[in-house]
């Protein structure tokens, strides 16, 4: 009974035993994940090479993580192992700080990770599963922490996880955590400054450890898709330079209308039918060409992030997983296998999987998030404020940078929003008094 | 404490993993399509056996769309492509052939389109491509992918 007690007071919970033995089986029966979609074995790929030429939009701290891991072992399990085993932790983190039972924190484990899209996404190496992953992992320690440290740690987190051009998304947050009652004007504006000081300095100091992106493709993508679809939407002719037919001629009107795909920014994939001619040299015109167009045709350019983002909220079909290897090691596994083979046939037959793909439902839950915590504003913490403005931010940006129509991109949100519910709803008191 | 134990806990089973599974090099074992500029690998047949070392070695320097196919064979030998390839042509010179033979591999058709994953209206042209055959004629192709440009590279 005493090294029971004694467990007890260093937080060693029963269900954390539980998501312990969760953890191994769920990595032993899916390790080393699903992996044969391109783009992640492209990422691997290169920084398994140790390629002096990373790719610009890969956030710093997933790099890190990668180029650490893959130092130690060029096996993919790693990777899945590491990135799905703080993910359980950090649930279990996050659900345990509750008054709730043992056993309701341990079925709520379950249900949260059998929802399709937590169960399919853990499964995938894709660097937008692993960057919700460890975002997890921020809010479980956010939520550990007094919440006087709770500021500093999330602008470190921010910091890390997103780059220097992120700062505008981050400003509403920041705002809000500057903003205390019975500062004065003076406070507020030398608090701001310091913070968006403090996270320069940050992403900037991460940056350079890590090797530059040589290429200016990343950087690119959004004003060529953004001028592409003010073209596109404008009911006059847009004469846009770095974007040629195959004759090295201007696009026409219909050119333009042709090629203009409101779910794919990358025209690049359209490089047999066009050149585009855009480099480091030419790339402060395209940015003025971008701005000046945009402020010229707003009318059009809103026309065109309208649609993007319509796509997004009500796509009309889902992201594509891949299973292929997945299905093989699932029939030789032992334990898990026969329960996730019947729930995985399960949820594809029942197209499970394209109804829990449609972003406006978390949009809906996230609106549900407010109004609980607003009901419970008493026993929320600022780490829950920050992380749901933080999604409220992400969404809002999404409106205008949002290029690729992919759920994958959204993953965070979803997750984030999922999470806060459980929690949420883990606080409440269900007991109704009887006078 | 707990915190601690956990780290442990998953470092135990990054350990295991390492060592338990062959999985990791599943990375290698299917048709790559990934973007790279490979100077020292050029439309040559290699033996698979040391094909990560080599890799490594030859620090090969990526270069977007510019593409590097390692298309392997069921005899474990192996083709590097070295390719400017577009999406439409990897569905014709790589998956068409496979899912068109006679008697094609079903299950290498299947991991090659699935490979389009990334590209869902892609991956859907290429599924309607299961089945069909190398001699049909370009009318059924276009019928089939309701694409005429991918049809296109069949004549």
């Amino acid at each position: 009974m005493k090294y029971i007690n004694l467990l007890r007071s260093k937080g060693f919970t029963c269900s954390y035993f539980f998501a312990l033995i969760l953890a191994f089986l769920y990595i032993d029966t899916f390790a080393p994940g699903a992996f044969l979609n391109i783009h992640p074995r492209f990422e691997i790929f290169n920084e398994l090479l140790n390629n002096p030429n990373p790719q610009g939009f890969i956030p710093a701290i997933h790099r890190i993580t990668w180029k650490i891991i893959l130092k130690f072992s060029n096996n993919l399990s790693i990777p899945f192992i590491v990135y799905s085993g703080i993910l359980i932790f950090s649930l279990h983190s996050i659900l345990s700080k509750s008054n709730k039972s043992e056993l309701v924190k341990s079925i709520g484990l379950i249900v949260l990770l059998i929802i399709p899209t937590f169960f399919l996404y853990t499964l995938q190496l894709y660097k937008d599963v692993q960057f919700a992953a460890l975002m997890m992992l921020a809010y479980s320690i956010a939520l550990s922490r007094p919440d006087k440290e709770n500021t500093i740690f999330a602008i470190l987190l921010m910091a890390c996880f997103y780059r220097v051009h992120a700062l505008p998304l981050n400003l509403l947050v920041m705002v809000c955590l500057v903003l205390k009652n019975g500062m004065s004007k003076l406070q507020v504006i030398m608090r701001a400054v310091s913070f968006v000081i403090f996270y320069l300095l940050v992403s900037n100091a991460l940056s350079s450890f890590l090797p530059r992106d040589n290429t200016s493709t990343h950087k690119t993508i959004l004003p060529i898709f953004d001028l592409n679809g003010i073209a596109a939407h404008s009911e006059h002719h847009l004469d846009n330079p770095f974007v040629l037919d195959k004759n090295r001629n201007l696009l026409t009107h219909a050119q333009n209308i042709e090629i203009y795909n409101p779910k794919r920014a990358d025209l690049w994939f359209m490089q047999d039918e066009i050149i585009i001619d855009v480099g480091h040299e030419n790339y402060s015109e395209l940015r003025d060409l971008w701005g000046r167009s945009i402020l010229q045709n707003p009318i059009a350019y809103l026309k065109h992030r309208f649609k993007v983002a319509t796509n997004f909220i009500f796509p009309v079909e889902s992201d594509y997983i891949s299973f292929v290897n997945h299905d093989k090691r699932l029939k030789e596994s032992s334990f898990f296998s026969p329960i996730l083979n019947w729930y995985y046939e399960l949820i594809e037959v029942d197209s499970v999987i394209n109804v829990s793909q449609k972003l406006f439902l978390y949009i809906l839950l996230m609106f549900i998030n407010i109004l609980l915590m607003f009901i419970l504003r008493e026993k929320i913490k600022s780490a829950d404020i920050v992380f749901l403005l933080h999604s409220v931010a992400f969404l809002g940006s999404f409106f205008f940078a949002a290029s690729v129509v992919k759920f994958k991109y959204c993953i965070w949100f979803v997750w984030l929003t999922l999470v806060l519910f459980f929690r949420l709803l883990l606080m409440v008191n269900y007991r109704i008094k009887v006078k | 404490m707990r915190n601690v134990f956990s780290c442990f806990f998953l470092f135990i089973l990054c350990v295991y993993g390492h060592f338990s599974s062959e999985s990791g090099n599943l990375f290698f074992e299917n048709c790559l399509s990934t973007a790279f500029n490979s100077p020292e690998v050029d439309n040559q047949i290699e033996s698979c056996v040391n094909l990560q070392e080599k890799l490594i070695n030859s620090k090969i320097k990526m270069k977007n769309h510019e593409k590097l196919c390692v298309i392997y064979n069921q005899d474990k030998s192996c083709k590097i492509v070295k390719k400017k390839f577009s999406i439409d042509q990897f569905i014709v010179k790589i998956i068409l052939p496979e899912c068109g033979k006679e008697n094609g591999d079903q299950q290498n058709c299947d991991q090659l389109i699935s490979s389009l994953g990334s590209y869902t209206e892609f991956m859907e042209i290429a599924k309607n491509l299961k089945g069909y055959k190398i001699n049909d004629t370009l009318l059924d192709c276009e019928r089939r992918t309701k694409n005429k440009k991918i049809c296109s590279y069949l004549e």
